[in-house]
This record gives structure tokens, C-alpha cells and sequence, in this order.
């Protein structure tokens, strides 16, 4: 297997309603893929059946190695940290959580990268909200995974934590972990995807490169295609 | 294994809430009706009614709002994501607050022994420790379902009114219930607290024949109430109680 993950026809639903009908996915070593479309479009539920938090009623997902939980990092949409606990503790247990003893040498560096040497001591529930996305993307890199989840890493930051963010999405990139990240912010996407997919009504509507979609679809922005490919009217 | 326990430990250690609870409010009551009430009698049934009470409020009280925390901030989801196992994880939280609990338990009977010039012996001492812990381990998976069943502070501090009224006021905590109305009575019986201060005394009296009934019953209260724990436990958030279990 080629690709780090293949996720094939995978299919939730809750009571009468199909959240996914059908999403295949797949992510190769290195690459960063932008998961896009409209909020209940079906994306979290798809990542989350992806990284096994929630069970398919259809379709089945293929990792490239049966240890794939040591090997993935996660960032979810809410940022969950334990109560008392400084930035620094927090990274040393999660470590351990995925069986690494973090040594302080990493765990400077990581800090660093992050952003967050002078908060290292701070109860991480008193960071603010951009350092406490800093240090869950942290968290995410403790183990050193070759992929990591990135669900909406910069909802609701203002613009300079957002930029930050984005630093630190492509410096990991380019270390060569593979990211996978939902974003509704198209000025986002362009920077940092190398693949768009765009996920409406629990189906993938489109797939490629930012500028070949753009291409395809004769949009002269990201942030027009997305309006054209998720018209209510259209779907 | 080690590190997550010495983190819950230091979480634990730094839950302000939790420890005046645990710690200074059984001495405030202490030294409050210690003033009132100069009975030896009364005196020893108070200590071991306020030793049960603290470890009570900081291993149900303090576990269930954590628990309920913790699952809403979402790290039982993100736990899933990595190789540690869940129960595992259960299983370090409640032996870290319930190491801090137990020290807490022993802090205050200590002091309060002293202050009211309660004579332990060794054996009395060795004989308490198994039921402080059974104890806290009973009351650590009712916090547990606790933190299952509600999900925002309120709605945790409901339920916890509902545990915590019938077992502070129907158990011989602050009074005898000898003189009670029947129905009390046996109202305590059914109340895991009642035979974990009985069997408290006992150890205290340096009675094991006295404390081994009231030990067995604990321990039956508190299978039950494990098995409910695990039962009634919630990964997620959004998810209703029901779902989670199909999951």
C-alpha cells in the first residue's frame, strides 16, 4: 500500500439521516490535504470514522500499519487538556499516552516550534486561544507521527494566531508529516494543500489540487468555487 | 503507566475544590462541634463520620465533576485516537484521587484523634485501612456516575445533591440512628455509606469480627456501583447514553 490511509465508500448514519453516503479518501506520505465544505457537510464524521472514534455503517478504512494509533496525531476541534495541568505536563502525558517518554530536550524543541516556550509552565487552561491551539497541534506532534488530523486548527483566532498556525502546519509539512486538515478559510487552503476535497451533503464533490479545481471549474478564486460547488440549489 | 499517574496525582493535588472538601471542611466541622459536644462517645462517632464524609465529598464529588470536564472538553474522545486504553486510563485516575482521598482521610483522622483525644491502637489502625480503601474506591466509581450522567456543572451539581443528600443526612455521619423511625433505618441500610462508617468503627474498635459484615456488604455496594460506572460511561460528548454503548 502506497498511501498512509485509504478510506473506502464509507458510509454514517443517525436514525433516517446519511451524514456520509459514500466518501472515499485516501492520504499519501508527506502530503496535505485540505478537507473543505459546509458546516453537517459530513466532514468531522468522516475524519472521526477515519481515526476509528466512530464505527461506519458502511465502507472500510485501510491503514498502512496495524500500529497506525502510535503513529497518528490528532487535533479535534475542541481543545482538551487536563484540569491542572501546565503546557509542559500536558505534552509529557499525552506522550505517554501514546507509549513515548518525552525527553526535555524534544520537549523544549517542540515547544519552541510551537511557539509556546514561555507558557510551558502555564496551567494550559489560563492559555489563550490561540496558544491553546498551538499547544493541541502540539500534543498532536509528541510521538513524532507521519500524519496528523487537523480538524479546524484555526476557528475562531484572530488573524495574527491564525498566521501562526499556518506556519506551523507547513513547517511540520515540510518535515514531510502528512496533514490532514478541514478549514472553511479558502485563503488557508490555497497556502497550504496540496490536494482539496470538497465534501457537500455527505458526499465528495470534487477533488485535486487548488488550481486544478480552479481550473475545472473555471472559479477564479478558491473562495468561488466553493460558493459554486456547495449551492444548495445546485446539490 | 507511571507518568500519567504522577500527572492525574498533580492534577489532583492542585483540585483546590475537591481538597477543602476533602480536607479543611471535615476540620472546620471538627473543630466546630468538637466545641459543642464534649461526649467521648459522640466525639469518636463524629470523627469517623467526618473521616468517611471528606473522603466522601472528594472522591464522589470531586471524580464526578472531572470526569464530566474531562469528557466535555473532549479528551476521553481523543484518548480513543491513541493506544492507551481506556480503562486503563479509569483505572490510573481513580488510584491517583484516590491516593490523594485516602491521604486526606488519614490527615484528617489524625488531627482529629489528637484533637479529640481518640485512643487508636496499631491494630485499629491496620484493620481501617482496608475499608478507607474499599471506600474510596466505591465512592470514586459513584463520581464516575456522576460525571456519566450529566453533562454541564449543573446538571452534575443536580445529581450530586441527589447522592449526596440521602448519604450525609441517612447515615450515621453527624447523629446515632439508633433512635430513628424505623423506615430511616432501614432507608441507611440501603445506603453504601452506613456500612462503610460501621465497618470504619469497628476497625477503629480493633474488631475484625464486627467490621467483616459490614466490609462484605461495602464490597458488594461497590461491584454494583463499579458495573454501573462502566456501564453508564460516555466517550463523547454529543452522544446520549444509549448510543454510546452500541458504539
Amino acid at each position: 500500500m502506497n498511501n498512509l490511509i485509504e478510506a473506502k465508500n464509507l458510509v454514517k448514519r443517525y436514525g433516517d439521516r446519511t451524514t456520509v453516503n459514500g466518501i472515499s479518501l485516501s492520504v499519501a506520505p508527506g502530503e496535505v490535504v485540505a478537507v473543505i465544505g459546509p458546516n453537517g457537510a459530513g466532514k468531522s464524521t468522516t475524519i472521526e470514522m477515519i481515526l476509528g472514534l466512530r464505527q461506519p455503517d458502511g465502507g472500510v478504512v485501510h491503514y498502512w500499519t496495524e500500529e497506525h494509533r502510535r503513529e497518528i496525531g490528532v487535533q479535534l476541534q475542541t481543545t482538551p487538556f487536563f484540569p491542572g495541568l501546565t503546557a509542559l505536563e500536558n505534552l509529557h502525558l499525552f506522550a505517554a499516552f501514546y507509549g513515548v517518554k518525552l525527553t526535555a530536550a524534544d520537549a523544549t524543541a517542540l515547544l519552541e516550534a510551537c511557539k509556546l516556550t514561555d507558557a510551558a509552565r502555564t496551567e494550559a487552561s489560563r492559555l489563550s486561544g490561540g496558544q491553546q491551539k498551538r499547544l493541541a497541534i502540539a500534543v498532536t506532534m509528541v510521538h513524532k507521527p507521519r500524519i496528523i488530523f487537523l480538524d479546524e486548527p484555526t476557528a475562531a483566532l484572530d488573524p495574527r494566531a491564525r498566521h501562526e498556525i499556518r506556519q506551523l502546519i507547513g513547517q511540520f509539512a515540510r518535515a514531510g508529516t502528512a496533514v490532514v486538515f478541514t478549514s472553511h478559510d479558502m485563503e488557508e487552503v490555497g497556502k497550504l494543500a496540496d490536494r482539496v476535497v470538497l465534501i457537500a451533503a455527505g458526499q465528495v464533490k470534487a477533488e485535486g489540487s487548488p488550481t486544478e479545481l480552479m481550473a475545472r471549474f473555471q472559479a477564479s478564486s478558491l473562495d468561488q468555487l466553493y460558493l459554486t460547488l456547495t449551492d444548495e440549489e445546485a446539490l | 503507566m507511571l507518568i500519567p499517574f504522577k500527572a492525574l496525582l498533580t492534577g489532583a493535588l492542585r483540585d483546590k475544590m475537591s481538597l477543602f472538601y476533602g480536607l479543611v471542611f471535615p476540620v472546620i466541622m471538627m473543630i466546630v462541634l468538637g466545641y459543642f459536644f464534649k461526649d467521648t462517645a459522640y466525639r469518636q462517632q463524629l470523627l469517623i463520620g467526618l473521616v468517611a464524609l471528606g473522603g466522601f465529598f472528594f472522591t464522589m464529588t470531586g471524580t464526578g465533576f472531572e470526569v464530566m470536564k474531562q469528557r466535555r472538553m473532549g479528551v476521553y474522545k481523543l484518548l480513543r485516537a491513541t493506544p492507551f486504553k481506556i480503562s486503563t486510563f479509569v483505572a490510573t485516575l481513580t488510584a491517583a484521587r484516590g491516593l490523594v482521598a485516602l491521604v486526606c482521610s488519614l490527615l484528617v483522622f489524625a488531627g482529629g484523634a489528637l484533637y479529640f483525644g481518640v485512643r487508636v491502637s496499631l491494630t485499629g489502625l491496620v484493620l481501617m485501612l482496608p475499608v478507607l480503601l474499599l471506600g474510596t474506591v466505591c465512592f470514586t466509581a459513584m463520581g464516575f456516575i456522576l460525571g456519566n450522567l450529566g453533562s454541564s456543572e449543573t446538571q452534575v451539581a443536580g445529581i450530586n445533591n441527589l447522592f449526596q443528600l440521602p448519604m450525609t443526612f441517612g447515615s450515621p455521619i453527624f447523629y446515632s440512628l439508633n433512635a430513628a423511625p424505623q423506615w430511616v433505618q432501614v432507608l441507611s441500610k440501603c445506603l453504601p455509606m452506613s456500612h462503610y462508617i460501621a465497618a470504619l468503627k469497628a476497625g477503629l474498635a480493633g474488631d475484625p469480627g464486627a467490621m467483616a459484615l459490614p466490609l462484605l456488604v461495602l464490597l458488594g455496594f461497590t461491584l454494583v456501583i463499579l458495573a454501573a460506572a462502566v456501564l453508564t460511561f460516555r466517550w463523547d460528548p454529543d452522544s446520549s447514553l444509549l448510543r454510546i454503548q452500541r458504539a
